[in-house]
């Protein structure tokens, strides 16, 4: 009984990590003011849904291998031990593609941060209500 | 078959694209106003051309376009579908898009930096026109942020004012969650099915695994649940649906009216689209055999967002002496008839019907009256020099077209016979009255809420025609001018397309009534990308 629990708090330990960082993140963007500090937690949630999509490579293959076939003619056995033990390569595009996405969206909003600074001399959002909502 | 055709979705994303990288070169060598606008009204056009006249063809041919992005069939590579549905939004994004692209071209002519307001005006506009297309989950989300970046530029283009780029600082952060909320649910649904091509997904609600990715690796029913409460929260956000409207009043005063002319019309209603097209034909809410866990408590929590929304939008209206924010807060309660709408279409059968028709409908008329609205304060705030309605008493003596214009639109909006968006409230109204006949007596309540929110809407409405046509002009109005015809052309166009569209309400109703059967009808989705599917299954 010890023993499975132990391989079930290994095997989910990544999940529950990264929940509790997607949690912070969530907490720092309503509770904290400063600016930099919502956009850090921004970039931080990115970080953990990537994470958790790169984690979910892994989930069908028991012993996992890289998605590398060194055979030049694989017979079709060779085909069906690689496919079945091979990582889901997909979730990395994804994820690459996401990374691209999160520096573009962290650029123009550290841009804005950059005007609002210009503009209001500060970077706490509470200080700087001049629209009501 | 005319193949050209088949390539009209992508061409007329690739066109603005073009020029949105034409413009940047461009301006290391001139610095001419016009020449920017001139690239920008051209690619917007081609396209919106190339929209309609694609919108004709499914129309008239009842078949829809697949395109197959390099040759990589649908559980592999990114599809673009085309049916009705995403016709008639897609010929709206390019209806608006034209129109707000020749509006800019006198409203803009005292701001500096115009090549980067139409480097911003075409991405945001093919995004926008992506994302009707798309049938890749993934594919959606990278749109989501073409659209939500070139967007908070766009709302901070006059970065001299402070509440310009405050505004967009909300709406930047609030939307960053809001796509990354969207990027957590295909994550979830991704481990869950292995698949996030939208046709591969409906065949394994539909309980076929043929495809290459296989049976779902989890339980469909968890997955479905988690991802449905993620896009509902996700493009709750990102179309101000109440309890997540706050950001929008502040955004669209301070942006632009231009650019609020586009979000009214175009943005929202797109990301509405998407709501519905990942309810029905996604996951298929209307239809009775879904595997939908909970379906009640979604129709239930849909209501109450919408009758939410249309409760604070219409109360807050009379709150407000600012005419954008007036305005803005006019849209928080359209959409929510919008979402009622769409909440109605999870109830399966002839009333889904009804619901999706009204949202569409919605969707449509309120957008191209919306804009023309916003349009009309962009004409009031650049002669009257202030957004403030009580500084602009009596203004249809100064400016008699401008300001009758947006009293028709006023007109319009509260849903009097004369322009289209009294079919949408009348379908609306009619559907909930027949689901309190056919399900249960509670939908009278939410007929009830929403007849107040129209009533309410009204009075607010009506007092703005008082303050504009009754009270005696003020001193910084009668130094006001009519607005050039330029400014003045895409307004009446508007109006001009709502009223016909009130005088031929079979072919409105036929259309968006063809667009919501395409929204519900799972089958003809599959069916319409079956053969490429086939194509990587060996046999």
């Amino acid at each position: 009984m010890a023993q499975t629990l132990a391989t079930i708090i290994l095997q989910h330990y990544p999940y529950a990590v990264l929940f509790v960082m997607f949690a912070i993140s969530l907490w720092g963007l309503i509770f904290k003011p400063n600016i930099i500090k919502k956009i850090l937690c921004l970039a931080f949630m990115f970080d953990a849904i990537n994470t958790l999509y790169a984690l979910s490579c892994w989930r069908w293959a028991k012993y996992p291998l890289p998605a590398i076939l060194t055979d030049l003619h694989p017979t079709p056995e060779e085909l069906k031990v690689f496919a079945s033990s091979a990582v889901d390569p997909l979730p990395q595009a994804l994820v690459l593609t996401a990374v691209v996405i999160g520096a573009a969206t962290t650029a123009a909003l550290l841009a804005l941060a950059v005007m609002i600074y210009r503009h209001y001399g500060t970077l706490e959002m509470s200080e700087i209500r001049k629209l009501k909502g | 078959m005319p193949t050209l055709i088949y390539h009209f979705p992508v061409l007329s994303m690739v066109i603005p694209l073009v020029g949105a990288f034409i413009i940047p070169l461009l301006s290391t060598v001139t610095s001419d106003r016009r020449v920017f606008a001139g690239i920008a009204l051209t690619t917007i056009s081609i396209s919106a051309l190339l929209v309609w006249s694609m919108a004709a063809y499914v129309f008239t041919t009842s078949k829809p376009i697949v395109y197959i992005m390099g040759g990589f069939p649908p559980p592999v590579g990114i599809t673009y579908y085309v049916d009705e549905a995403s016709a008639l939004m897609a010929s709206l994004v390019g209806f608006v898009g034209v129109l707000v692209v020749i509006y800019t071209l006198k409203y803009l002519e005292e701001d500096y930096g115009v090549n980067w307001f139409y480097i911003l005006m075409q991405t945001a506009y093919l995004a926008l026109l992506g994302l009707t297309y798309t049938a890749d989950l993934f594919h959606m989300f990278v749109l989501f942020e073409v659209t939500c970046i070139s967007t908070y530029m766009l709302v901070a283009f006059r970065k001299d004012k402070p509440i310009s780029v405050e505004a967009a600082t909300k709406y930047a952060l609030i939307s960053v969650f809001g796509t990354g909320l969207y990027y957590f649910g295909v994550w979830y649904l991704y481990n869950t099915f292995g698949t996030l091509s939208m046709p591969d997904l409906v065949l394994k609600l539909m309980g076929q695994y043929w495809t290459p990715t296989g049976a779902p690796l989890g339980d469909p029913r968890i997955g479905i649940t988690v991802f449905v409460l993620t896009i509902i929260v996700a493009l709750g956000i990102l179309s101000a649906t109440a309890p997540f409207h706050w950001w929008l009043p502040d955004v669209y005063t301070a942006a632009p009216a231009a650019v609020a002319a586009l979000f009214s019309g175009a943005k929202d209603g797109v990301m509405l689209y998407l709501m519905m097209r990942i309810l029905f034909t996604l996951l298929g809410a209307g239809s009775e055999h879904a595997i939908l866990p909970f379906s009640n408590a979604i129709l239930g929590l849909l209501l109450m967002m919408g009758l939410l929304s249309a409760l604070l939008g219409s109360l807050f209206m009379l709150a407000q002496t600012d005419v954008k924010r007036f305005i803005s807060w006019c849209t928080i309660n359209h959409v929510g008839l919008i979402v009622v709408g769409i909440g109605l279409g999870l109830t399966k059968g002839f009333l889904a019907l009804g619901g999706v028709l009204a949202a569409v409908l919605h969707i449509l008329n309120h957008g191209i009256i919306k804009s023309e609205l916003f349009m009309c304060t962009g004409c009031f705030t650049k002669q009257v020099g202030t957004q403030d309605m009580m500084e602009m008493k009596g203004i249809i003596k100064a400016m008699p077209v401008t300001a009758s214009f947006f009293l028709l639109g006023c007109i319009a909006l509260i849903g009097i016979p004369g322009f289209a968006v009294f079919w949408d409230k009348f379908v609306l109204l009619a559907t909930i009255l027949d689901a309190a006949n056919r399900l249960s007596p509670i939908y009278l309540g939410v007929l009830f809420v929403l007849v107040i929110t129209m009533a309410i809407e009204a009075f607010a409405y009506l007092r703005v025609i008082q303050w504009f046509v009754v009270s005696e002009p003020t001193e910084k109005v009668k130094k006001a001018r009519e607005s050039s015809p330029v400014m003045i052309i895409p307004i009446t166009i508007m109006i001009a397309v709502s009223a016909l569209l009130f005088l031929m309400p079979s072919l409105l109703l036929g259309l968006a009534s063809k667009a919501a059967s395409a929204l519900l009808n799972q089958e003809r989705y599959v069916a319409a990308m079956e053969y490429y599917m086939k194509l990587l299954v060996h046999h």
